[in-house]
C-alpha cells in the first residue's frame, strides 16, 4: 500500500517547496521557516530509506540534521534581531548596503 | 530474532579498545575542544574588558598545542616499503556491508590540512589581537577567541571525516560559527546585514547538500564514503545504480562544498560577507575556511568516486563537471574584480578566481586517478609512479594552499593595519599611501604580486604546479585533454594582472589629494605625513613577507612535503 517511492515523491515536493520559498519571499523569517522545511524533507527521505533498506544509519543521521538545524535556527534569529536593531526591518530588499 | 544482531555487552567488548585508539589518534581536536571550553569559563573569570585579551593568548597556546599534536600525527614514508599504510580510521562502527568503517580518517592528508589550518589560525590569533575593529568590542573578546577554537575544531575535522555524518556535522560546525564571527561587530550594520546574508546562503546549500546525502544513502545504503564506493564498485558492473539518482545526488552535494569554497554558482555570499566581516575573521574564511572545503571535497570525490581498476574508467565523470565550474568560478571572479572600488570586495572577487584555479588542480586529480588506472590496467610500472605524485593534481592543490595561505592573509593583515589608520577600505583612499608609509606599501605590493603568480614569489609556485598538473600527457596516449582550461587559466591570470596592478598604481604614483580627508585626519600621523605603526605590527609582516618571497624561489621543502602527503594514495 505506502511504497518506498510514495514517501520519496512526497519529501521530493516538500523539498521543492522549501527551496523554491527560499528562493522567492522576502521576508527572512518566512525565509527561515522555508529551510526548516527543506530539513524536515531530508528528514523524511533518509526515514523512509531507512526503513525500507532495514539500516539504522539514516536515522542515526537525522537526529544530527535536528541537532544542527536548531543550532541554525537559534543563531539565525538572533542575527535577525541584531538586523532589526540596526535597520528596523527583516525584508531582505531592503538590506542593500553590501552590493557590486 | 536477526541472527546478525550482537548481543550489546559482547559488541562494547568489541569496541572497548578501538574507542581506546580512537581516542589517542584525537588528541588535537580533543585539545581543541577542552580549549574552547576552558576559554569560555576563562572569559567569565576575567572581570576587566580590557584584561580580555588575555583568553587571545590562552587560544594561541591551545592552537600551538593542536599543531603539535598534528605534526605527531604525521606518519613518515619509509624508502621501499610497499606495505606501509598512510592512516587509520578512528570511531569505528560496524555495519551489515563492510565490517568496519570509521567516522573519520588520520592519515597524512588529515595531518597536512591540520597543519595548514592550525598555522592559518595562530596567525588570525596575532592579527586579530592588532586588530582595532576587534579591540573596539573588548568585552566581548572572549567569546570571539572561543569561538575561533570552535571554528578550528570543525576545520580539523572537514579533510579528516571520511562519513557524510561526520562530513555534514563539521561542514555545520564551520558555517554556524563563522555565522556569528561575521556579525561579530553587532551595532554596526554593515557587519549584521554580512552576517546575515550568509546564514541564508548558508542554510539554503546546506539544505541541499544534506539532500543530496540523503540520496547517496538511499542509492547505496551506506553513509561511508568508503562503502558507498564499494557499493558503487560492484553496482556499475552489475547496471543497478541508477546513474540520473547518482548524478543528481553528487550535484546536490557539491552545492554544500561548492558553498564553503566560494565557487560558482555559490558564490554570491563571498563579495558581502567578506566587505562586511571584520578584516581578520575575512581573512580566516578566504584562507582557513577554504583550505578545509577543499580538503573535504578532494576526500569527497577521490574516495567516494574513484577510478574502477578493473574497467579503468571513472566511477562518475565529476572531472568534466568540475572543469567546466573552476572555469566559470575564475572568469566571474576576476571580471568581477575589475570594476570593485573597495579593496575587501576586490580581494573577495580575487579569492572567488583562485577558488577556481585550485578547482583545476582538482580536475587534475581526476585525470591523475584516471592515467594510475591506464597505468595498471598495462601492468605495474613503478617507474612511472614517483612522476605521478610529483605532477598529480593533489599536489599541486595543496602547494597552491601553502602559497594562498601566506600570500593572502599578508595581504589582508597589511589592508587592516591601513583601515587601523585611515579608517577606509576604499582604493580612492590609498593614494599616495607610498609616501605615507613606505613599509606597508611595499610589503602590499609584493602580496598582490604573489596573487597574480609572477616569478621569484610564491604565488607562481603554486599557478605552476596547478599547470604542470593539468598538462600532464597521458602516459600511455599521450593525450592532454585539459589544454582548454589551462589556455582559460592564462587568460584569467592576465585580467588579474589589471586590477591588482591598479591598488599598486594607487598607493605608488597616485599622488593623494588634499580632498582625500581620510589620511589627513589620521589618528597618529609624524610631521612629514608618515603613519607610525608599532613595532610589533610592522615585525609581524615579515611573518608573512619572508614565506613569500624565500618559497618564492626555494620551494622544494614544499614540493616534498606535499609529495609525501599523497605517496601513500599510490601505494594502497
Amino acid at each position: 500500500m505506502s511504497s518506498l517511492s510514495n514517501y520519496l515523491i512526497v519529501s521530493a515536493i516538500l523539498f521543492m517547496i522549501g527551496a523554491s520559498g527560499v528562493m522567492f519571499r522576502k521576508n527572512v523569517i518566512v525565509i527561515f521557516m522555508c529551510v526548516e522545511l527543506m530539513l524536515n524533507a531530508v528528514n523524511l527521505t533518509l526515514i523512509a530509506f531507512s526503513q525500507f533498506m532495514g539500516d539504522q544509519s539514516g536515522q542515526i543521521l537525522v537526529f544530527f540534521v535536528m541537532t544542527v538545524a536548531a543550532a541554525e535556527a537559534a543563531v539565525g534569529l538572533a542575527i535577525v534581531i541584531s538586523v532589526y536593531r540596526n535597520k528596523e526591518t527583516v525584508e531582505i530588499d531592503k538590506l542593500n548596503l553590501l552590493k557590486g | 530474532m536477526n541472527p546478525n544482531i550482537i548481543n550489546p555487552q559482547e559488541l562494547a567488548k568489541l569496541f572497548a579498545p578501538l574507542v581506546k585508539t580512537s581516542m589517542s589518534h584525537f588528541l588535537p581536536e580533543t585539545i581543541l575542544t577542552v580549549g574552547f571550553l576552558l576559554a569560555i569559563i576563562l572569559d567569565l573569570l576575567i572581570k576587566k574588558s580590557s584584561q580580555k585579551k588575555l583568553t587571545g593568548y590562552f587560544a594561541l597556546i591551545v592552537l600551538a598545542a593542536a599543531f603539535v599534536t598534528s605534526w605527531m600525527q604525521w606518519q613518515p614514508y619509509v624508502e621501499g616499503s610497499t606495505t606501509w599504510k598512510g592512516g587509520s580510521m578512528i570511531f569505528p562502527y560496524m555495519t551489515t556491508l563492510i565490517p568496519q568503517i570509521g567516522m573519520a580518517v588520520v592519515d597524512n592528508f588529515a595531518v597536512f590540512f591540520k597543519l595548514l589550518i592550525s598555522l592559518s589560525a595562530m596567525l588570525i590569533v596575532l592579527m586579530s589581537m592588532l586588530s582595532r575593529e576587534v579591540e573596539e568590542r573588548g568585552r566581548h573578546n572572549g567569546e570571539y577567541f572561543a569561538l575561533l577554537l570552535a571554528l578550528t575544531l570543525g576545520m580539523f575535522l572537514m579533510p579528516a571525516a571520511t562519513d557524510l555524518v561526520m562530513m555534514y556535522i563539521s561542514l555545520e560546525l564551520v558555517s554556524i560559527t563563522s555565522y556569528i564571527m561575521v556579525g561579530f561587530m553587532k551595532e554596526n550594520s554593515r557587519s549584521s546585514e554580512a552576517s546575515m546574508k550568509y546564514v541564508l546562503f548558508g542554510a539554503f546549500s546546506s539544505g541541499l547538500m544534506i539532500y543530496g546525502f540523503s540520496i547517496l544513502y538511499g542509492l547505496t545504503g551506506t553513509t561511508s564514503i568508503v562503502g558507498i564506493q564499494a557499493v558503487l564498485q560492484s553496482g556499475m558492473e552489475a547496471h543497478t545504480v541508477n546513474q540520473l539518482a547518482l548524478w543528481v545526488g553528487v550535484i546536490l552535494s557539491l552545492a554544500g562544498m561548492g558553498y564553503k569554497i566560494s565557487a560558482a554558482p555559490f558564490h554570491f555570499w563571498t563579495p558581502d560577507v567578506y566587505e562586511g566581516a571584520p578584516i581578520p575573521i575575512t581573512a580566516l574564511l578566504s584562507v582557513a575556511s577554504k583550505a578545509g572545503g577543499f580538503g573535504l571535497l578532494m576526500r569527497f570525490l577521490m574516495f567516494g568516486f574513484p577510478v574502477d581498476f578493473q574497467t579503468g574508467k571513472l566511477l562518475l565523470n565529476w572531472p568534466l563537471v568540475v572543469a567546466v565550474l573552476a572555469a566559470v568560478t575564475m572568469t566571474l571572479g576576476n571580471f568581477a574584480a575589475l570594476r570593485q572600488s573597495n579593496i575587501k570586495r576586490m580581494l573577495a572577487y580575487s579569492t572567488i578566481a583562485h577558488a577556481g584555479y585550485m578547482m583545476v588542480g582538482l580536475v587534475a586529480v581526476g585525470s591523475g586517478l584516471f592515467m594510475l588506472a591506464e597505468v595498471r590496467s598495462v601492468g605495474f610500472h613503478k617507474e612511472l609512479l614517483p612522476h605521478f605524485y610529483e605532477m598529480s593534481g593533489m599536489v599541486s592543490v595543496m602547494i597552491y594552499l601553502v602559497a594562498y595561505l601566506f600570500t593572502n592573509l599578508g595581504a589582508f593583515y597589511v589592508i587592516m593595519l591601513i583601515a587601523n589608520k585611515i579608517g577606509s577600505e576604499e582604493i580612492e583612499d590609498y593614494k599616495g599611501f607610498a609616501k605615507k608609509s613606505p613599509l606597508l606599501a611595499v610589503s602590499l605590493g609584493i602580496f598582490l604580486v604573489s596573487l597574480t603568480g609572477i616569478p621569484l614569489t610564491v604565488g607562481f609556485i603554486g599557478k605552476l604546479y596547478i599547470f604542470s598538473s593539468i598538462l600532464t600527457a597521458d602516459p600511455i596516449t599521450h593525450a592532454t585533454p585539459w589544454v582548454w582550461l589551462a589556455v582559460v587559466m592564462v587568460l584569467n591570470s592576465v585580467v588579474s594582472l589589471y586590477y591588482y596592478v591598479r591598488v599598486m598604481q594607487a598607493m605608488f604614483i597616485k599622488q593623494a589629494d588634499a580632498q582625500t580627508a581620510p589620511l589627513t585626519s589620521a589618528l597618529s600621523v609624524g610631521p612629514d605625513g608618515t603613519l607610525s605603526y608599532s613595532l610589533i605590527s610592522k615585525i609581524f609582516i615579515f611573518a608573512f613577507l619572508v614565506p613569500t618571497i624565500v618559497l618564492g624561489v626555494y620551494f622544494q621543502p614544499v614540493v616534498d612535503f606535499t609529495s609525501n602527503v599523497v605517496r601513500f594514495f599510490s601505494l594502497q
